[in-house]
């Protein structure tokens, strides 16, 4: 099993963490660059210490993440991180233009000399709002955009587009990706929609804050799908995302995370958004259960559902081993839980040195 | 799909069409003269003839259609071939460059065979011609390339979520494509739509 470390490069000044779209007026610009110094500091730990990916995603409009184009975060790292796979999980395609998507995808894989892995995701429902996109359009966008975009890494001729979203003349993207055919592509498996549309098109999935038994079920229709398409996804195929943080013991660990404010989801943060989204076809035939992924709960139910992953590194194996078991994940996403400073930078150390060299066996 | 078909049986040298509407010809060969809901929408405002492939050989076929059209008076025209019809479209405007306006591939099959008389030729044909393939239609990987490569001016485009029956699948997209390259030919390269949403 493999590690990664997500920082979304969160604002590390006092901002409100539940308003979105959230105003400047508490915006301070040495703030935000500190903060961007302590995430490249906490991706170089990661690399340093043996994290096999290191990942940056797009969010917009929030102190959660000063990333709204992971893209140009990843172009930094590839000068910072040596060793580690750069992984864009991811941009939200459906709210881009598609042939930038896949320029900068083969920009960056050119160079981080083939290190990229490329995310391709729907998003919040939020981030509709940021370009003024229908979200009840997402899924037909995101399948155009995708296919779209594998199409421009491979087809060696200028091509035209005749989509129905999209539409191009001439296509010839330079450079090309170093990866052949492509880099590996991932998307969201959260829905039985979208499990299915990646197992019918051989492409791995990811789990963002939802809980080990929902992305077990959705992870067991991935596989059979995919079984039913003729393949069978290798356990570097799932990737799950769970926040962390690990210390010296267990009453270390949960006494550092003991002020972490309960999350709220960037959608659930604005009432009109969230109401408005559920008129739409955004959350597929799950309506009830996709709410309930980022229902606010308590620390000791997080850690319970799979959502976080404190303690010792002994601790911390154990709930990487339920993971393991539970969903077959060959890919572990691990979002920094708290920014402690020296503590963070103690527990990705700790986590590189102490649990993932077990992580391998498992 | 108002535009009613008449299907007229042996035309001026003999062969089989289809045709409505009016205004500029396009002259179509697919495999038969039964119109796709793409031909309907193109016969709103273009007189539209479909010939069918018949078979016969592709140079064969196309001297026939050529004859026809001249006994209908047809002087200028552009060209759709379907599938295999496309041979016989690309022999048509090599034989009449002249009359030709644009051609359009849709789905083509004309090079399935490799090194045969009609690839030979085609570096001779100085007209624009757009090969489109559906995203989803059985080809060779490098099918559109050959066509790109072969042919002096030659745009390759993929039509998403249809086969190669794009006059089936998507007709209101190969419509529109069709009368945006016949007239505007390599021109419709550049945009003309106004992205100004609120004057």
């Amino acid at each position: 099993m493999k590690a990664s470390l997500f920082c979304t490069a969160r604002y590390m000044g006092p901002a409100p963490h539940d308003i979105w779209p959230l105003a400047a007026d508490t915006f301070s610009g040495e703030v935000a660059q500190r903060s961007m110094e302590t995430t490249f500091e906490q991706f170089r730990c990661a690399d340093e210490f043996g994290f096999d990916w290191v990942t940056t995603a797009e969010h917009h409009y929030s102190a959660f993440s000063l990333t709204p184009n992971p893209m140009v975060m990843a172009g930094a790292l590839t000068q910072v991180v040596k060793r580690a796979k750069i992984a864009v999980l991811g941009p939200t395609i459906p709210i881009l233009n598609p042939v930038r998507v896949a320029e900068e995808f083969a920009m960056l894989d050119t160079m981080s000399g083939g290190r990229v892995v490329a995310g391709m995701l729907r998003g919040t429902p939020n981030e509709y709002v940021t370009y003024n996109i229908n979200p009840s359009e997402s899924r037909e966008r995101f399948a155009e955009a995708l296919h779209l975009i594998r199409r421009a890494w491979t087809e060696q001729q200028p091509f035209g587009w005749l989509g129905r979203y999209y539409q191009y003349r001439a296509i010839a993207i330079w450079p090309r990706p170093v990866q052949k055919p492509h880099p590996p592509i991932y998307m969201s498996g959260s829905s039985p929609e979208a499990g299915e549309f990646a197992a019918k098109n051989r492409i791995g999935i990811g789990f963002a804050f939802t809980t080990v038994p929902m992305a077990k079920k959705a992870v067991q229709h991935y596989r059979a799908v995919a079984h039913g398409d003729g393949w069978d996804p290798p356990p570097d195929q799932v990737i799950y995302r769970a926040m962390f943080h690990v210390a010296e013991s267990d009453e270390q660990a949960f006494a550092d995370l003991s002020a972490l404010p309960p999350r709220v989801a960037l959608t659930d943060q604005n009432a009109a958004i969230s109401e408005a989204v559920k008129d739409t076809s955004y959350y597929g035939s799950q309506l009830q259960e996709q709410s309930q992924r980022n229902a606010r709960r308590e620390l000791s139910d997080r850690i319970e559902l799979g959502q976080v992953i404190v303690g010792s590194p002994e601790t911390a194996l154990k709930q990487v081993r339920r993971i393991r078991d539970e969903l077959g994940a060959g890919i572990l996403d691990l979002v920094v839980g708290a920014q402690l400073g020296d503590k963070t930078l103690r527990s990705i150390e700790l986590f590189g040195t102490k649990v993932l060299p077990r992580m391998r066996e498992l | 799909m108002s535009a009613e078909f008449r299907t007229v049986a042996g035309g001026g040298s003999g062969i089989a069409y289809a045709e409505a509407g009016a205004g500029e010809a396009i002259v179509v060969v697919a495999a038969s003269t039964t119109p796709a809901p793409a031909h309907h929408l193109l016969a709103k405002d273009r007189h539209v003839f479909i010939f069918a492939d018949d078979g016969a050989a592709p140079e064969s076929l196309a001297g026939r259609i050529g004859a026809a059209l001249a006994a209908l008076g047809v002087r200028r025209f552009d060209l759709i071939g379907h599938g295999a019809g496309a041979a016989a479209v690309l022999w048509l405007a090599l034989a009449r460059p002249a009359e030709t306006g644009a051609v359009v591939l849709v789905g083509p099959t004309a090079l399935a065979a490799r090194g045969g008389a009609l690839e030979q030729r085609l570096g001779e044909l100085k007209r624009p011609v757009l090969a489109l393939f559906g995203t989803k239609g059985a080809h060779a990987p490098d099918e559109g390339d050959r066509y790109r490569t072969l042919l002096p001016d030659c745009h390759l485009m993929f039509a998403y979520e249809s086969g190669n029956e794009v006059e089936r699948d998507r007709p209101e997209a190969l419509a529109f494509i069709v009368r945006e390259f016949c007239e505007r030919r390599d021109l419709f390269l550049v945009s003309r739509d106004s992205g100004l949403t609120l004057p």
